[in-house]
């Protein structure tokens, strides 16, 4: 077996050690710490990437929390405004209908007296002619002259 | 180097080491062998891989990069989950030792490659550093109540004649695990490929079937190149993790 031929291991040992310490040289001082920052760079990068993320999703949320803020206000301020206006318009409207119905009572009334009246009129008017009509058939049947008043008094009693 | 003399097409021969440029070092034999120029290789190529998929710094990246963000972060997680917050100053030695590991075992599956992780001098070094490692590192934070890592909390005094000796022998055999395991597992499975190989060569038109054999080793080798750098990363920082927070 080569591998247990003992005049091999000086050279071996020794070239093992150059190259290894050679190897150990250049990755400990120069190629080790280079890729080392570049990962360092790099994780620096995304963690500030990430941080700027955050803030701007921060800064969002808090314009959404504006934007909300002031939709509710506006609403609430619409819900006072409507409520106001329909108070108005309902207070209007009900004074309007006072209105309407007092000049309406009013009007109904002076035509009912005018109409009781007519009516009065109308019925003393009858009366009268009865009487007239009365009186002159007494005239003409009897021949008596009957006082038109009494007439009056007797059409009076038969109508009631 | 090829002291026993293998032939070419014995299985094993994929494991030889030669010199490729002697080089002497007082007493000590610094040659650049075939090993040594695939250690190189694997450096460089972990090297390659990470500067040029880094090269753009992309804030988004590329497929490439993502590539090396994930290795980057699969490692700093292990440690993370594994040791804690105090590992943070062992990443670099981790992730170095996942990339080397993982990188020669890749490499080694390309043909006509060297496995430098089927080695166990080279397992048995990275195993030894890191037993040395844990070892001080546990030694430096607890002083020499890192021995209390032998005698488990809540255990009956009585049972510590037993426990002691069988902590310490876990212990010491945790280098001796580690490496043995990564090299027979590189090893075993290049050698089958090899064998296989020889088969498809030897049988001619009957080679289909060890070809299809070779295929599905071939994934097979490529799931274990991986598992066994995750395995030697992660008992690394588990071990890491006793030694800094004891039991």
């Amino acid at each position: 077996m080569p591998q247990l031929d003992t005049a091999t291991f000086a050279p071996q040992l020794v070239w093992l050690v150059i190259t290894f310490v050679a190897l150990y040289l250049i990755l400990g001082r120069r190629l080790l710490p280079r890729i080392g920052e570049i990962l360092e760079s790099r994780q620096d990068k995304i963690a500030h990437d990430l941080a700027g993320a955050e803030s701007a999703g921060k800064e969002a949320k808090d314009a959404m929390a504006a934007y909300e803020a002031g939709l509710t206000k506006a609403r609430a301020e619409a819900q006072v405004m409507r409520a106001s206006a329909l108070e108005t318009a309902v207070a209007e409207a009900a004074a309007e209908q006072g209105e309407l119905a007092a000049r309406l009572a009013r009007e109904s009334d002076s035509a009912e007296a005018t109409i009781a009246g007519a009516k009065a009129r109308a019925l003393d008017d009858i009366e009268q002619a009865a009487a007239d009509v009365a009186q002159a058939a007494v005239a003409r049947l009897t021949g008596i002259e009957i006082d038109p008043a009494r007439a009056r008094a007797a059409v009076k009693a038969e109508r009631s | 180097m090829a002291a026993e003399g293998h032939d070419a097409h014995s299985p094993l021969a994929q494991f030889e080491v030669h010199t490729l440029v002697p080089i002497k070092l007082g007493s000590v034999d610094a040659s650049f062998t075939n090993a040594a120029l695939f250690m190189v290789i694997a450096v460089a190529a972990i090297t390659l891989f990470l500067s040029l998929g880094m090269q753009r710094r992309a804030l988004v990246p590329g497929r490439w990069q993502s590539l090396v963000e994930l290795s980057y972060e699969f490692i700093a997680n292990l440690v993370r989950d594994n040791v804690g917050h105090e590992g943070r100053r062992f990443f670099p030695f981790v992730f170095a030792l996942f990339m080397f590991i993982l990188f020669a075992n890749l490499i080694a599956l390309i043909p006509y490659t060297f496995t430098v992780t089927s080695h166990i001098i080279v397992t048995f070094a990275l195993a030894a550093v890191v037993f040395v490692m844990v070892t001080l590192v546990g030694l430096i934070k607890h002083g020499l109540h890192f021995f209390s890592l032998f005698l488990p909390k809540g255990v009956p005094i009585a049972l510590a004649p037993l426990l002691i000796p069988i902590e310490i022998i876990s212990f010491l055999a945790r280098p001796v695990s580690l490496a043995l395991r990564l090299f027979a597992n590189l090893t075993a499975g290049h050698t089958m490929l090899k064998v296989f190989g020889g088969f498809v060569v030897m049988l001619g038109l009957a080679g289909v079937a060890p070809l299809l054999v070779i295929v599905v080793l071939y994934g097979l080798e490529t799931l274990i190149a991986f598992l066994q750098a995750y395995v030697f990363t992660i008992l690394t920082c588990i071990y890491l993790n006793d030694a800094l927070h004891l039991h």
